[in-house]
């Protein structure tokens, strides 16, 4: 049998006010009002420690567009968690002191592409995709202007498909892997100067 | 459940109580609740016994959570055993305001029918029929249905589940839902060692690591999507939400939580403002738990 409301209502013969967590006490809106519990958004964004070349995983708190608190990724591989002092206080990085010494955000922080063409002597905002297209072109026209296909070496000719005009500088927050890959489109493009930044 | 887990309880109720303003009135309703739960599988655990057969196999629970399914594993629940549990929780309601005697008296006839027309054994879902007949029936509003039934139904799963729980390779899971049962979690915690996200399933306590920057209901993982908010005064309680799918569950910092053996269910009751606010900021319940009552609104001074 089907238990309605009218079946239940005869079944139960009475009927009365529904049994509530107010009615044990607990008024959830008394809890969060009178003085109102003051809502604080706050997003969280990953980032990589720009300090070392170890490269440790970092989560930044950021309220109100303004970085509030940076600890270590515990999600990320290297670190897990953890950050050394220097990593721990890096959210300060953001931030300069006014005359009254009290921490404000770096007004000068860069947050823009700034472009300054060869021969200008002011810096233009672009964005990133143009950036990046402009680059790429410019790595193509120098390496095709530049390239070498062969070189006489002990009076022979031999083909050697390079260019001396561009160097490659790989990256210590890079992966192994990512680092292989590069080197591969750098012997690809015939760049011959490939050098690490690592202090070593 | 043994009595030294009721002692747990009492001392995280005390602990909640210094955290979370507010608490302080729900926590004579809260021991009597538990206390009523508690002693009812002591003492039926001696007469009949409450455990239930768990099929699970080891071997095959490697390759099912490698390869991103949950376990399901739903054991099935005895009748009487549900039906027992509850009428004690609606005993220990009348004992702390005996003027809603007369809902209570409604809802155990209900229990008494529902118990007849039952077979021996039911699934979650039927008990879940039942939730909301109850409160279709406005016999118990939304919150204390809800605080009812998952009292009742966690109990007898993690009495059930608690040793399968904890053999569980759960370091090779990474969905959002319990990699044992598969329900959708509403709470989890944040690691004091590391801050690393941990999820606990509120049905059978099975706990494992989350991404922290990730939505898991939706998996999402666009940051200007995701977030949480806290409140001004106490920022171990995280609202954490996903904008895609609109959901809402809670983490608590332990690091900001001085102790150990966190009993994360209390801190969740004892946080049940923070779902009334996530709900006036438009966010609803990942897990599908409503703990906020239609029309219940916060009462602002200004």
């Amino acid at each position: 049998m089907e238990l309605t409301r009218r079946s239940f209502l005869k079944l139960a013969g009475v009927t009365a006010a529904a049994a509530s967590l107010t009615s044990v006490g607990y008024g959830k809106a008394q809890a969060a009002s009178g003085e109102r519990l003051r809502i604080r958004y706050t997003q969280e964004f990953h980032t990589i420690c720009t300090f070392c070349g170890v490269g440790c995983g970092i989560i930044c708190n950021v309220r109100d567009g303004v970085i509030v608190n940076a600890e270590g990724d515990p999600d990320h591989p290297i670190n897990e968690g953890t950050l050394c002092s220097k990593g721990s206080s890096i959210s300060n990085v953001s931030y300069v002191f006014d005359d009254k010494g009290k921490p404000v955000p770096n007004p000068k922080r860069l947050t823009n592409v700034l472009y300054r063409a060869p021969g200008s002597g002011r810096y233009e905002i672009k964005d990133w995709d143009w950036a990046l297209e402009t680059i790429a072109k410019r790595i193509k026209d120098t390496r095709d202007r530049t390239l070498e296909e062969t070189a006489v070496v002990d009076g022979r000719e031999v083909t050697v498909n390079r260019t001396n005009a561009m160097g490659w500088l790989g990256s210590a927050f890079c992966t192994g892997e990512e680092n292989y890959l590069f080197h591969k489109m750098a012997r690809a493009m015939g760049i011959i100067n490939i050098d690490h930044c690592a202090r070593l | 459940m043994k009595t030294s887990q009721q002692e747990l309880y009492q001392e995280e109720i005390a602990r909640c109580r210094r955290l979370y303003r507010g608490f302080e009135n729900l926590e004579p309703f809260l021991l009597e609740a538990f206390q009523a739960v508690f002693s009812f599988i002591e003492s039926y655990e001696e007469r009949e016994g409450i455990l239930e057969k768990v099929n699970f196999d080891k071997r095959k629970a490697w390759s099912r959570l490698k390869n991103g399914e949950s376990m399901e594993i739903n054991p099935t629940i005895q009748t009487r055993a549900l039906v027992g549990i509850l009428n004690e929780l609606g005993q220990a309601v009348v004992r702390i305001s005996p003027e809603i005697k007369d809902s209570i008296t409604n809802f155990q006839k209900i229990l008494e029918n529902f118990q007849e027309k039952s077979k021996e054994r039911v699934l979650k879902e039927e008990v879940w029929k039942l939730k909301e007949l109850v409160v279709g029936e406005d016999i118990l509003a939304r919150d204390m249905a809800t605080f009812i039934f998952t009292l009742a139904l966690s109990a007898i799963y993690r009495f059930n589940l608690e040793a399968v729980s904890k053999g569980l390779r759960t370091d090779l899971w990474e969905g959002g839902n319990c990699a044992l049962c598969g329900e959708k979690p509403h709470f989890g915690l944040l690691r004091s060692e590391d801050g690393a996200k941990i999820i606990e399933c509120w049905l059978c306590g099975t706990q494992w690591n989350h991404i922290r920057i990730k939505c898991p209901y939706c998996s999402n993982t666009e940051q200007e999507q995701l977030g949480f908010f806290t409140v001004e005064e106490n920022d171990s309680c995280r609202v954490q939400f996903c904008k895609k799918c609109s959901s809402y569950y809670k983490l608590f910092d332990t690091r900001s939580i001085a102790g150990e053996n966190i009993v994360l269910s209390v801190h969740n009751l004892a946080t049940l403002s923070y779902d009334l606010l996530a709900r006036e900021e438009g966010f609803k319940a990942g897990s599908g738990l409503e703990w906020v009552n239609e029309g219940e609104k916060l009462e602002l001074d200004d």
